[in-house]
């Protein structure tokens, strides 16, 4: 089974990034569509959207597998010239594991256009064989188009990281997505994520204010065909999520997210 | 414009039409960019030049309809303290190509940034080029990727020379401008390190100092280079950055009371991982001179063990009548640093010697076209010399009207070549081409024009090929929807015939037909009144004449904002 799942999506090292449960919900997107501290990881340019301190974690199994959960938590907040924030990450079991820490710069350069850049460290231990670590460079891009429109994404591991002394390489990831904003209460996303070894990635999806306190995602991603939904309640300044996606060899995958904005 | 789908034009004149095309600039600006536009014609960068403001450019009725177009195009603004522009482009053809390029300027700065990967390389960056330029009145400072364009392409030149056509009577007199932050996607051609240029008042020196890391191997003495610039397999990651270049350039060029002088000097230094080195260097002194209606201009090149390469011609220009006449002489083994000169062969052993002459006339809508190239190819280190022959000549006649354009062409090229069984051997044949093509443009209404193209090749007398296109193109303010059909029936690859693709921004590709084909194409593209577009390609190809079976599908998207 684990032999399956690595052979269908989690195919390397560091494959599985820290999402947030709104973006996982809204199709299986990385952008960081919903302003979570979680989603700094894949999207830096999103750290420019907190105007407060913000702290976000996040938890979950993949295809329902033990041996595929995830924990992360990150803090995001405005500094004197920008925005920065940092986090951490743990996937895996006790057998394998791997770490992720981040630490993300970014800055608004005029009311059009934001970008973000990441220091990743990666750190991969194997029980009974070892660990290995790697730094990554990953940096993003948030572009206005107009007042409903957004031009988003972000070069993942830029710098070409390997890890181990066999210099395996780290993905690379290419996204570019576009977010679409038709009336005050919906958002809609098309993402392109571009795995250097593998197909191409279209992902689409959308969100929807049912309530002033209640949210609902969904969305579908293709090559392999995932489909998602999700909600998220908030409450005061304490925003809960949860996220499922569909498999169609395996069971479904599970996020559990919580945040907290400081004002 | 007038080129050929079978055309290579260089990216840069591509990017430098889309800059202003798309982006407002200051009427400096714009000029700077106009002028160096390398397809262009010496009349076109004389009135650019001498125009004092953008309403005396715009309707000036001189210009060549590819100028007045660009002109057209322009929207000036007084002052521009901060521009960015950022393109991304996906393809998807045969496995994925990506392409994001950011170009901008703030105050006295400008920069570039391009990151591309071509389809089955695993770095997301595989080709990653930046640089960043600083102007003043008179100096001007890179660092980071650039090209010096000196002289007429015979040591320093940018990455594409000028074609053999009916518009070569445009691009062949224009000289090389000096130094320039590279922009180019082409992996193999940029010096990387800094460049600078002063003018002064004893003439501009341009200078070159760079450390480039290229592809390729060092055997036998000589540099086997990597052009291809892909990095996918075993073999290719071998040659991958194996080369060191050490270069360093200058020229000096000035007007002087007879004309316009200059000189040209660079030294190289290659060097493989093994420490085996190879060290070149070059000379050459250009010029031009204006004489009534004659401008006369050459280049002759001096590299060590080699006879001088040299290049000259003289254009004749009046209003209904132009000229140009050139001669190219090549030893073998003369290319060096970044020769890219007018040649029928491009091979660094070949040398050739050639000759050139191009006439165009003007007479009301009409306008008429003829060039000849006549080429013999030099190989030295042949067992037995022989010298193949090539020849080339076209005629074109165009008239041209609001709504209606008429095209028809005629090129025949006759090439000597060698069939070796076994030595000594050698029987030499005949090989010809002709290639014939029309089209009629209609322009009904402002928004809407139809284009049909019918192109046909003949390959020494046996082999055929036929080419249809029918194009629509249809324009509102928001947006733009351009549609093809091309049907093809081709006997064989000699007898291939080309068609434009629907380029996105930047693009400038030909579809090459070798085989029974149809292909149906659609490009969108959406435009916003907030600085930005977005385009979509998508095109199906049928391998027969009939729509039979599922097409390979091939697509596209791209998207320009400017900030």
């Amino acid at each position: 089974m684990y032999v399956l799942c690595l052979s269908t999506y989690l195919s390397a090292a560091f494959e599985h990034y820290p999402a947030d449960p709104a973006a996982v919900g809204s199709g299986l997107i990385t952008i960081n569509i919903q302003a979570n501290a979680i989603g700094i990881f894949a999207d830096p340019a999103s750290v420019t959207s907190f105007q407060n301190r913000h702290v976000g974690v996040s938890s979950g199994k993949r295809f329902g597998l033990s041996l595929l959960k995830h924990q992360s938590a990150a803090l995001a907040f405005p500094v004197k010239n920008g925005y920065a924030a940092f986090g951490a990450s743990i996937f895996g079991d006790e057998h394998y594991s791997e770490k992720m820490w981040c630490l993300i710069m970014g800055r608004q350069f005029s009311d059009r256009l934001s970008i973000g850049m990441g220091l990743m460290y990666y750190d991969l231990q194997i029980k009974n064989y070892g660990q290995a670590g790697s730094w990554g460079i990953n940096v993003g891009w948030n572009m206005k188009l107009d007042d409903t429109l957004y031009w988003r994404g972000y070069w993942r591991n830029i710098n070409g990281p390997t890890i181990g002394s066999a210099r395996e390489s780290l993905p690379q990831v290419l996204v570019s997505a576009l977010t679409y904003t038709p009336i005050p209460q919906a958002n809609v996303i098309v993402e392109w994520e571009q795995d250097t070894i593998y197909d191409s990635r279209v992902k689409f999806g959308g969100q929807f204010n049912l309530l002033p306190w209640v949210t609902i995602h969904t969305g579908h991603a293709i090559s392999p065909g995932q489909t998602t939904a999700g909600i998220e309640i908030n409450y005061k300044q304490i925003i809960i999520n949860y996220a499922l996606s569909t498999h169609s060899h395996l069971d479904l995958s599970h996020w559990l997210g919580l945040g907290f904005s400081f004002r | 414009m007038g080129y050929d789908a079978e055309t290579s034009v260089s990216e840069e004149d591509l990017i430098s039409a889309q800059q202003i095309i798309a982006t407002p600039v200051t009427f400096n600006a714009a000029r700077s960019i106009l002028t160096s536009i390398s397809i262009l014609s010496l009349t076109d960068i004389e009135i650019i030049n001498s125009s004092k403001n953008i309403h005396v450019l715009k309707t000036n009725r001189d210009l060549s309809p590819a100028a007045e177009y660009l002109v057209q195009s322009i929207q000036t603004v007084d002052q521009l303290p901060i521009s960015l522009s950022v393109r991304e482009r996906i393809s998807f053809n045969n496995g994925v190509r990506h392409y994001w390029r950011a170009q901008g300027r703030s105050r006295s700065y400008h920069f570039g940034i391009l990151l591309e990967k071509d389809p089955w390389e695993k770095n997301i960056a595989d080709h990653n080029s930046i640089y960043v330029q600083w102007n003043s009145e008179n100096v001007q400072m890179i660092t980071g990727d650039h090209q010096l364009i000196g002289g007429y392409g015979l040591i320093s030149w940018r990455t594409v020379a000028a074609h053999k056509g009916f518009e070569t009577i445009n691009t062949l007199p224009r000289q090389g401008k000096g130094i320039t932050g590279y922009r180019s996607s082409n992996e193999y051609w940029c010096t990387r390190g800094i460049g600078g240029e002063w003018k002064t008042d004893y003439g501009q020196v341009s200078f070159s100092l760079g450390r480039t890391y290229r592809d390729g191997t060092l055997e036998n003495g000589a540099v086997k280079l990597d052009i291809t610039g892909q990095h996918i397999t075993a073999s290719d990651l071998h040659q991958q950055n194996q080369l060191l270049e050490n270069a360093a350039t200058v020229m000096w060029s000035r007007d002087l009371q007879f004309g316009r002088l200059g000189l040209l000097v660079n030294t190289q230094n290659i060097e493989d991982p093994s420490k085996k080195q190879v060290n070149a260097a070059s000379a050459s002194m250009f010029g031009s001179k204006q004489w009534n209606n004659w401008h006369i201009f050459g280049e002759s090149a001096f590299i060590k063990h080699t006879t001088p390469a040299l290049f000259s011609g003289a254009l004749f220009k009046s209003k209904a009548l132009k000229y140009l006449v050139s001669w190219r002489y090549y030893p073998t083994d003369y290319r060096t640093y970044r020769t890219q000169s007018f040649s029928e062969w491009t091979s660094s052993a070949a040398g050739e010697t050639g000759i050139f002459q191009n006439v165009q006339v003007k007479y009301g809508k009409n306008k008429l076209s003829i060039y000849s190239d006549l080429a013999e190819k030099i190989e030295e280190n042949n067992p037995v010399v022989y010298n193949n022959l090539k020849s080339e000549t076209g005629i074109r006649w165009r008239w041209q009207s609001k709504k209606h354009h008429f095209l028809v062409q005629y090129k025949k090229s006759n090439q000597s070549e060698e069939n070796q069984t076994f030595y000594p051997d050698i029987t030499a044949y005949d090989s010809y081409k002709i290639t014939t093509k029309g089209l009629y443009k209609y322009k009904p209404t402002r928004k809407l024009d139809l284009r049909w193209q019918i192109n046909s090749t003949l390959y020494n007398d046996n082999q055929k090929g036929l080419g249809f296109e029918t194009r629509m193109n249809w324009q509102t303010p928001s947006l733009i929807i351009t549609g093809n059909w091309i049907a093809a029936k081709i006997d064989d690859f000699n007898s291939r015939v080309y068609f434009w693709e629907l380029n996105l921004p930047g693009e400038m590709n030909s579809v090459a037909i070798s085989e029974d084909k149809q292909l149906v194409g659609v490009k969108i593209q959406i435009k916003s009144k907030k600085n930005y577009q977005m385009y979509m390609r998508w095109r199906a190809v049928w391998n027969n004449l009939s729509f039979i079976g599922t097409p390979e599908q091939r697509s596209a998207l791209a998207l320009q904002i400017i900030f």
